[in-house]
């Protein structure tokens, strides 16, 4: 619902919309906190598209879970006017994610995953890696215990477990325990001949290697898996087998996705499992290849799913921008990505978002509004700020003697003053500054590669109030607290399923884990800390010149 | 007596009168303005067309569309003009604000009634909790394998 004002600083009631070729521009919405972006994104643009004929398919992440309130208080008093027996329909295509699991239905998430038959090995291992590295920037510019290491040691795990079938959460033996895992890696070569490299990979390099060694090369990777271990609930989302949404039914059926992350507290957990949602849609988009039906992606509080990156490159904002670039159209993805604030986002995210072809902004503090204005309001050099007076006089002579007496003053012209550049964009962020509750500022896309030089007032403040007392309807929290749960027991799979997996897939090193391990033939002589890092089994180094050479160092 | 409007024609006395009543009624329109608003403001400018038509046919001898000279715009044009305007003004405020409904006009279910009915729908919906292992739910377990 767009609208323009009446000229008398209020907004008519106007409806505007926006033609799907202008939607595949992308839209852009952001607004202070209870500006009401969520609204506009849960109450508008999300449920038109939901109830539009024939249905979008769409996917809404929701950092904090707002939007998915407004959207679901709206199916529900909506529902309110439908007969139960037809309820089943609507609620049918919703798909409710609790991404934070705390309702004990949790969404799979592995990491290692085909998505394609002729995937290779090497690319899925790389999915972990690169979201990673997507949600951890800074690992980019730690070379020696930084991206290199996880990148060589996540390489070579990753191809090793997608070979054989494992997970995230079975690999914590293999870094500790690798001359267990020999007779895997033969299963994996039988299995995958291009698993080879990487087995040998462990069975020269690694295996020989000293304790220190091993623990140079592995830290970094330890340290961004070790919480899917030791988390009971992570474990049983990230060992999960097979990812929970099946996007071409999403697409198909015109279902919408809620990925909801109310329950996700942890904001480096939250951004890693919005980037691991966003990678599998984006690598399903990059097979989907190029459709006439439309599929809708939503975002709100999107700065969640990201961090500041001041010197050198934001790989997120390089999948993003080649995201827009190259996939928006030809995929036919109606993309609004919404957030509170634009100095949330680097340099570079902030103008991959900017490229967007619709921009609505609501209201936003002034040193916002100064750099939303710039980009919003076009300025005029020769803007006329006031008509200065040009005087001309003459002389009053007196008629008797000849003298001047007085003189008279008039106007003869009247010239420009034009309003500096700096005073426009000053006048313009004020203008947003000033943006009342539920009111926005949008400069909508009219088509393909075409943007409106004109911006327009646009207003939520008369929809949704409530019928009797005309005040504004919000979500009641009482009736979701209700709701989400039982979304998410339709949904989510039940965390005891997914622990049978687990167990299936590696009772023994799960057992060792657990410290059940039967007694291994070869067990590493028992040092104490501190004082030895060699690997406790490495056969061309005999026992006894370990002990010389130490006797040496001593 | 007479004066001057935008289209530089001359209004006469009654035909001022009722421009002045029109633009009373145009400063109280807002985007709030309901369409029963709008009805009673039409009736009243009719009506107050009336009046004045009934004034000037009393004084027809010395009423004359030449009064002042020129060929003038009498109360008819102006009423036209003035209707015409309000009649625009209201299709301009589409779509109406909603009219609050009569306290008995509460929607058929509650919040209540469509949770619970979600949550029967959803038991019926609720996927068959197999895994690649195979099942949880006894019922379709093989006899020797419950």
């Amino acid at each position: 619902v767009i609208q323009h004002r009446n000229g008398k600083e209020a907004f008519l009631h106007t409806a505007r919309t926006l033609p799907p070729e202008a939607r595949i521009m992308g839209v852009y919405l952001l607004g202070a906190s209870r500006a009401g972006k969520s609204r506009m994104l849960g109450r508008h643009l999300a449920w038109q598209d939901y109830i539009a004929t024939p249905a979008i398919g769409q996917v809404l992440f929701d950092g904090l879970g707002v939007s998915i309130s407004n959207f679901l208080d709206k199916l529900i008093r909506f529902l309110q006017y439908v007969p139960s027996d037809q309820h089943e329909r609507y609620w049918r295509r919703i798909r409710y994610v609790d991404v934070s699991g705390i309702t004990g239905f949790v969404p799979g998430l592995p990491l290692y995953y085909r998505l394609h038959p002729e995937e290779t090995l090497a690319a899925i291992s790389d999915r972990f890696l690169q979201v990673t590295l997507r949600s951890s920037p800074h690992l980019a510019n730690a070379q020696y215990f930084g991206w290199p290491p996880f990148n060589r040691f996540g390489q070579n795990v990753g191809i090793l477990c997608a070979s054989l079938g494992l997970q995230i959460t079975d690999i914590e033996s293999l870094i500790s325990h690798p001359e267990q895992w020999l007779s895997r890696f033969q299963e994996a070569e039988a299995r995958f001949p291009e698993a080879k490299p990487a087995c040998d990979f462990f069975r020269t390099e690694y295996l020989p290697m000293r304790l220190a060694d091993r623990a140079r090369l592995t830290n970094v990777f330890r340290d961004k898996v070790f919480q899917f271990s030791l988390n009971p609930v992570l474990a049983r989302q990230f060992g999960a087998k097979k990812p929970s949404i099946d996007w071409e039914e999403v697409e198909a059926e015109g279902l919408i996705v809620l990925l909801d992350c109310k329950g996700e507290t942890n904001p480096e957990l939250r951004r890693f499992k919005m980037l691991w949602f966003f990678d599998y849609l984006f690598n399903w988009i990059k097979f989907r290849g190029r459709r006439s039906q439309p599929l809708g992606l939503l975002f709100d509080e999107f700065s969640s799913m990201t961090q500041k990156v001041f010197s050198g490159e934001n790989p997120f904002a390089t999948e993003l921008d080649s995201f827009l670039m190259e996939y928006l159209r030809n995929s036919n993805i109606l993309l609004t990505i919404a957030h509170q604030s634009i100095q949330q986002l680097d340099e570079k995210l902030r103008n991959t978002l900017l490229s967007l072809g619709t921009y609505i902004f609501g209201r936003a503090t002034m040193p916002d509004a100064r750099i939303l204005a710039d980009a919003l309001f076009k300025r005029d050099p020769y803007l006329v700020k006031h008509w200065r007076k040009v005087w001309a006089h003459d002389p009053i002579l007196n008629s008797y003697s000849g003298r001047i007496i007085s003189t008279n003053h008039f106007v003869i012209d009247h010239e420009p003053e034009f309003m500096p550049l700096d005073q426009q964009q000053e006048l313009f962020a004020a203008h947003l500054a000033n943006l009342g509750l539920f009111q926005f500022l949008c400069r909508p896309a009219l088509g393909e590669g075409d943007v409106s030089p004109r911006v327009f007032g646009l207003s939520l403040q008369h929809d949704d109030v409530d019928p009797v007392t005309g005040t504004y309807v919000f979500p009641d929290e009482n009736i979701l607290s209700q709701v989400r749960p039982i979304l998410a027991a339709k949904d989510g799979i039940p965390t005891a399923a997914i622990r049978k997996e687990l167990d299936a897939a590696l009772p023994t090193n799960r057992a060792a884990r657990d410290g059940n391990a039967p007694r291994q033939r070869e067990q590493p002589p028992a040092h104490p800390p501190g004082k030895s890092d060699m690997a406790p089994t490495i056969p061309h180094q005999p026992p006894q010149r370990r002990h010389q050479r130490r006797q040496r160092i001593t | 007596m007479q004066s001057r409007n935008q289209y530089s024609a001359s209004l006469c006395e009654f035909a001022q009168r009722l421009r002045e009543t029109a633009d009373m009624l145009f400063s109280q329109v807002t985007e709030r303005t309901t369409p029963a608003q709008f009805d009673a403001a039409q009736q009243t400018l009719l009506e107050r067309k009336l009046e004045l038509e009934a004034e000037l046919r009393a004084r027809r001898r010395f009423h004359y569309a030449s009064a002042s000279g020129n060929l003038h715009r009498c109360v008819g044009q102006v009423y036209e003009d003035a209707s015409t305007r309000l009649r625009l003004l209201s299709q301009l405020q589409q779509p109406p604000v909603p009219v609050p409904p009569e306290p008995d006009q509460q929607p058929p279910l509650t919040a209540e009634e469509v949770v619970n009915n979600l949550r029967r729908l959803a038991a019926d919906q609720t996927r068959r909790r197999d895994t690649y292992l195979g099942t949880d739910d006894p019922t379709l377990l093989p006899e020797s394998e419950r």
